[in-house]
């Protein structure tokens, strides 16, 4: 979606808070506004995060591969039905414009989850009470007689407006909570060659290819590097990289930005150096530039 | 003399014949009193809502209330029907929404002219150019009523608003011929001044198979009358029936003499035109038999 107005309109103000389960697909491209129309970048990552009003958390997935898009996207609608929040597949443009060999499962093998429905009587539903100790109020549908309301504006569990504070901190509060209390099952990371790592490269998307390469070459020169790469952007995978920074001598955070998802290391990687390597003009980050940095790093430490 | 017809007799259909109607059946009773100011034209327009729908006897659970952001938005929230309140302009996305997951379901909009013809005026144009089995109502009050009266698309040019202190310099849109231009096949125009025609015109709109739009002139005697005719909604009511003129009556008046009147009735009427969620579901039976 090139709309940011509408992305903006839809995905922060009003599936947040009606709890609407729906997957924005946001392939990124080089910016400000309508900066560089086919070229990548991963400049959205704390837009997909915080470009909203209000509070709310958000559930953004980076796969890496067109075969991870396929199964990243399955994930992203089941993660989207069973939290009932939008979900970005936040992918970059060498991705969107990218052909490779993907082997599709036959779709019986396919894990769907769908929403929970409810088991009330529309006389005694309650469109946003929840029970059991789930955070996810369970939803039906229009035209099957329960004739409820859903608004963008704060509402209590009938569904309907208010204003009282009481009710309106425990809205935010559940949004939250039904995301952090579920950490577990929707952080998702992939580690490699992490064991005896002494520097570790944080890298997302397309640039986790570019990363791979130039770990496995890095290691051809003696130096012990791995990749650190989260598939689950939001929520951040704070604790694993807190873990990962005290493993590690230092981190480096390629990416295809001025710097974003470096903020989120460096807020949780203690004394630990961390390094950004940055580009915004449109071009990949190749094996090449992260392989120099690594090398610098080295020197560095 | 024309002139002197146009302020006595606006139309009154003489087939209305329907007797009682319990709008409580239809009405949230417990979400009353209603946000609205007193004598707002919106209780009216809902009031004539109920009874088109009552009329056409559609079943509560088949129907969808689709409302925007302003004074006429909190309008789902007070009916009983599944009822969805959407973010401002974004009301014919929704519905289009809904009506196309579920082509067996009344969808009916509820907008202001700020909600539909500003900020979804782009949604306006499109939803009207398909041809969607909706129904579109537009409360047309010349004014962003709940923000504090604001100058909208419908404001007339010259008259003063909190944002035109010197009278709005911008044309004015005529909603209806927008309608017609971008293809509505139904387009009624109302005015609060008759509320039983209301009735007539969005039930005339609830029963044809395509996009209806119904353009029903309402008072916003706080943030528009106040400013420009009188803060008192019987004058502003009566104002608005001398701006407009009956189509029967219109048809036999001159371009001169139409001049700044908004001529009230069904103004559009087509039936042969394909309506787009069948034409979907019809492409989509064929190409899914063309696969097997």
């Amino acid at each position: 979606m090139h709309d940011p107005i509408q992305l903006e309109l839809f995905k922060n103000r009003f599936a947040s808070i009606a709890e609407v389960p729906c997957v924005i697909v946001n392939v990124m491209r080089g910016g400000p506004s309508t900066g560089l129309p086919t070229l990548p970048s991963q400049g959205d990552i704390m837009q997909a995060r915080w470009g909203t009003h209000g509070d709310h958390p958000i559930i953004a997935l980076a796969p890496a591969t067109l075969t991870e898009t396929y199964w990243e996207t399955i994930r992203a609608f089941n993660l989207s039905e069973q939290y009932r929040t939008p979900v970005i597949l936040l992918i970059d443009e060498i991705l969107g414009h990218m052909s490779e060999r993907v082997e599709l499962p036959d779709s019986s093998e396919l894990e769907i989850v769908n929403r929970v429905k409810p088991e009330a009587s529309p006389d005694e539903y309650l469109p946003y009470a929840t029970a059991n100790g789930s955070h996810v109020p369970p939803m039906a549908d229009f035209f099957t007689g329960y004739r409820y309301h859903v608004t963008g504006l704060t509402h209590d569990v009938t569904g309907f407006p208010t204003e009282d504070p009481a009710i309106s901190q425990t809205l935010v509060e559940r949004l939250q909570a039904k995301i952090k209390d579920n950490l577990k099952h929707i952080l998702k990371n992939e580690e490699s060659d992490l064991e005896d790592a002494e520097i570790a490269v944080l890298a997302y998307g397309s640039v986790a290819r570019a990363a791979r390469v130039a770990i496995a070459q890095a290691r051809e020169t003696g130096l012990k590097a791995g990749l650190f790469r989260p598939v689950t952007l939001w929520p951040f995978p704070s604790a694993q990289v807190a873990a990962l920074a005290r493993r590690v001598k230092g981190i480096l955070v390629p990416e295809m930005n001025m710097g974003q998802l470096v903020g989120e290391v460096e807020r949780v990687a203690g004394a630990t150096p961390v390094t950004s390597l940055n580009k915004a003009n449109g071009q990949p980050i190749s094996p090449t530039e992260i392989g120099v940095a690594l090398s610098r790093m080295m020197e560095d430490l | 003399m024309v002139a002197k017809m146009v302020t006595t007799s606006t139309f009154i259909p003489r087939d209305h014949v329907k007797q009682v109607v319990y709008y409580e059946e239809y009405l949230r009773n417990d979400k009353m009193p209603t946000l609205w100011c007193s004598g707002c034209g919106d209780g009216l327009v809902m009031k004539a809502l109920i009874r088109a729908v009552d009329e056409i006897a559609w079943d509560k659970d088949s129907v969808a209330i689709v409302s925007g952001i302003g004074c006429s938005g909190r309008m789902s929230s007070y009916l009983d029907f599944n009822t969805l309140h959407t973010p401002h302009g974004r009301t014919l996305p929704y519905a289009t929404g809904l009506k196309l997951a579920r082509p067996d379901s009344h969808v009916i909009i509820i907008a202001g002219d700020g909600d539909a013809l500003a900020i979804g005026g782009n949604h306006f144009l499109h939803a009207c150019r398909r041809n969607i089995d909706l129904t579109l109502i537009i409360i047309n009050n010349f004014i962003y009523g709940l923000t504090g009266g604001q100058f909208s698309p419908t404001t007339p040019v010259g008259s003063y608003a909190q944002t035109s202190p010197d009278g709005a310099l911008e044309p004015t849109f005529d909603t209806a011929k927008v309608a017609i231009a971008a293809g509505a096949t139904y387009v009624a125009r109302s005015t609060v001044s008759n509320p039983r025609h209301i009735s007539e015109m969005i039930k005339g709109g609830l029963a044809h198979p395509g996009m209806a739009v119904v353009e029903v002139i309402s008072n916003c005697h706080v943030n528009f009358g106040r400013r420009n005719v009188s803060g008192e909604p019987e004058e502003l009511i009566l104002w608005i029936s001398r701006q407009t003129v009956s189509q029967n009556i219109a048809q036999y008046m001159d371009d001169d003499e139409l001049s700044g009147r908004l001529v009230v009735g069904v103004l559009q009427h087509l039936k042969e035109r394909p309506e787009y969620v069948a034409s979907y579901y019809q492409k989509a039976a064929e190409i899914r038999g063309a696969e097997d």
